[in-house]
């Protein structure tokens, strides 16, 4: 590993970037990410790159429609509500498979909602925000060092399954600051893009990027390719964390700044003799189904965690599939889950599922 | 620095606060009477009321813009500031947000701060991404005397990595505020240095040392290291 500098998780995210060859960004102002566009402002034309402050959100996401089908490197990010705005244009990427990075640091909802952290649009992310059967790989880093790792990696995700990969972060995450330590060199993967509109002066067939198939019987041979290859993405790339999981009964379910949070927890629980261990999905979707497995033969029960209304707990009880309890805990529109709390909320589970069966 | 009015800029994310804060509370100690300004119309999000209740602790009068803590994003000052610039019995710290940008506050107030007794301090951290390199510091200094209308009377030396700082990063940002320092030929004021019991320095540092006291400690429950 190389420089240390002390970052804010948005300049992070922007580094990270043109770092990984990221030559165009287009976006819109919105707090808590403003600092991703003004970095790219200052630093994409140094590298030959092109930054553009679009009209709106629905502008810039089709610049990148544009852009991602040229086969070059390119970024948007947003928050919440802006990343609403940016829904269709996902849609059309994704039918198009045309690879791109988008970030989304998240705010309290719904609507225009405020400007504090949030993780209430997991289910926009995961589960589609826009129309048609479709993902996109989220990854949800939980420091200033992983934004730079994870957004490094997301482009390499994107180009390697012509998708869309999401960084899902929150406002604390994009606001502070933390020391980065960066890599010589970055891991690029270089892939061809046959597919691409790069001109072709005569020499070959035509390339078109379009989400259009208006035969039926086309447009569902194109979707079961998609699904297929989001079968293998499943296989491939789920990501997870386990922490103090070894003699842990009892996990707590975490992802980005809760899991930190959750850290807290498990330290004070050691101090009062109980065990406690994390399952921190890095990738949301695919959701690491994984992690469940290894440790479902000694877990007692599992303690989801979110700044939502429990939007996660969702795909947690299906990869639980009621075989343990699961229980949640939340916040709401930019209160941040406090540690106390949760451990109180430890406290009781462990009493009614470890201290009994002892 | 034993002029009346501290006005603290730079680039954003160096420290200009905790210093600020610091520096505040240093001159109340003095027994001065002490009025802090919170000028920042770049980044009132995520501040933390924890400096205002230390400041007022130590007698010090806090003014901030119109929104700042009220999550609303608007850059609008107060009007509050004005008549503490004329009261020679105030000792004032400006704390202004980062960048040219920032320092547009304090181009607005120029021509009511009384001539001779304010000073500009220009807060420099070498591990901040856009300030790694001379060049880099002295595009933003150029960009901060423009915005400001003012020239900076002194670096303050801020070169550190947070609790990852370690006494040799700590020399090494001093050896780059004295090169900066040479080519510009402005004096450092200070080297400010967040207390730890592992932090030594020796005695053969020419400059002032300005031992910090955390302060704004933003969400300490989430700085879990592991």
């Amino acid at each position: 590993m190389g420089q240390k500098l002390l970052m804010k998780g948005n300049e992070a995210i922007a580094e990270a970037a043109v770092r990984a060859g990221c030559l165009h960004y287009f976006g819109y102002p919105i707090t808590p990410q403003t600092e991703i566009a003004h970095y790219m402002a200052r630093k994409l034309p140094k590298v030959g790159g092109v930054f553009l402050q679009a009209e709106s959100e629905v502008a810039a996401i089709n610049m990148v429609y544009g852009a991602g089908s040229t086969g070059t490197r390119v970024m948007t990010s947003s928050s919440s509500p802006g990343i609403s705005l940016k829904q269709e244009g996902l849609s059309y990427l994704a039918g198009s498979q045309v690879p791109a990075v988008v970030v989304n640091i998240v705010r309290g909802g719904p609507g225009l909602g405020g400007i504090q952290p949030a993780q209430s649009d997991y289910f926009q992310a995961c589960k589609g925000g826009g129309h048609g059967d479709y993902r996109q790989i989220v990854l949800a880093p939980s420091s200033v060092q992983e934004l730079y790792e994870l957004t490094v990696e997301a482009f390499n995700l994107a180009d390697r399954y012509r998708i869309v990969a999401m960084i899902l972060g929150d406002g604390i995450l994009g606001q502070m600051m933390e020391v980065v330590e960066f890599r010589d060199e970055e891991p690029i993967e270089h892939y061809e893009k046959p597919w691409a509109t790069t001109g072709h002066g005569g020499a070959r067939e035509q390339n078109v990027i379009t989400s259009i198939h208006l035969s039926p019987a086309v447009l569902e041979k194109m979707n079961q390719n998609l699904q297929a290859k989001y079968e293998i993405i499943k296989q491939k790339e789920c990501r997870y964390e386990l922490y103090n999981h070894e003699e842990a009964e009892l996990f707590i379910v975490a992802y980005g700044t809760v899991a930190r949070i959750a850290k807290s927890v498990i330290e004070m629980a050691k101090r009062e003799g109980i065990n406690v261990g994390l399952i921190r999905p890095v990738t949301l979707w695919p959701f690491p189904q994984e992690a469940f497995e290894k440790v479902i033969d000694r877990a007692k029960a599992f303690l989801t965690v979110e700044m939502s209304s429990g939007q996660m707990l969702e795909d947690v009880l299906l990869a639980v599939n009621g075989r343990r309890k699961v229980y949640f805990h939340g916040r709401m529109g930019g209160m941040v889950p406090v540690r106390d709390d949760i451990m109180n909320i430890v406290r009781d589970i462990y009493k009614r599922h470890v201290k009994k069966a002892e | 620095m034993d002029k009346r009015i501290h006005i603290l800029t730079g680039h954003y994310g160096v420290g200009k606060s905790e210093i600020s804060v610091n520096l505040a509370i240093k001159l109340a100690k003095q027994g001065k009477k002490v009025l802090f300004a919170d000028m920042d119309i770049i980044n009132p999000y995520f501040r933390s009321n924890e400096a205002r209740q230390i400041l007022e602790k130590h007698g010090i009068t806090v003014v901030t813009t119109k929104y700042a803590n009220t999550n609303v994003d608007i850059p609008a000052l107060t009007g509050e500031l004005r008549r503490y610039l004329f009261d020679t019995g105030y000792s004032i710290v400006m704390d202004v947000g980062g960048d040219d940008a920032g320092a547009h506050v304090v181009g607005r107030y120029r021509n009511e701060i009384p001539d001779g007794e304010a000073i500009l301090y220009y807060v420099i951290n070498c591990f901040r991404p856009e300030t790694t390199t001379e060049d880099g510091v002295v595009k933003i200094l150029n960009e901060i005397r423009i915005a400001s209308g003012m020239d900076v009377d002194f670096i303050i030396n801020n070169s550190h990595l947070m609790e990852h700082t370690t006494v040799s990063d700590i020399e090494k940002g001093m050896e780059f505020a004295r090169k900066v320092s040479n080519t510009l030929k402005i004096p450092v004021a200070f080297h400010a240095i967040m207390k730890r019991d592992d932090i030594r320095i020796g005695n053969d540092v020419k400059e002032p040392v300005l031992w910090l006291n955390k302060t704004m400690g933003l969400y300490n429950h989430l700085r879990f290291s592991e």
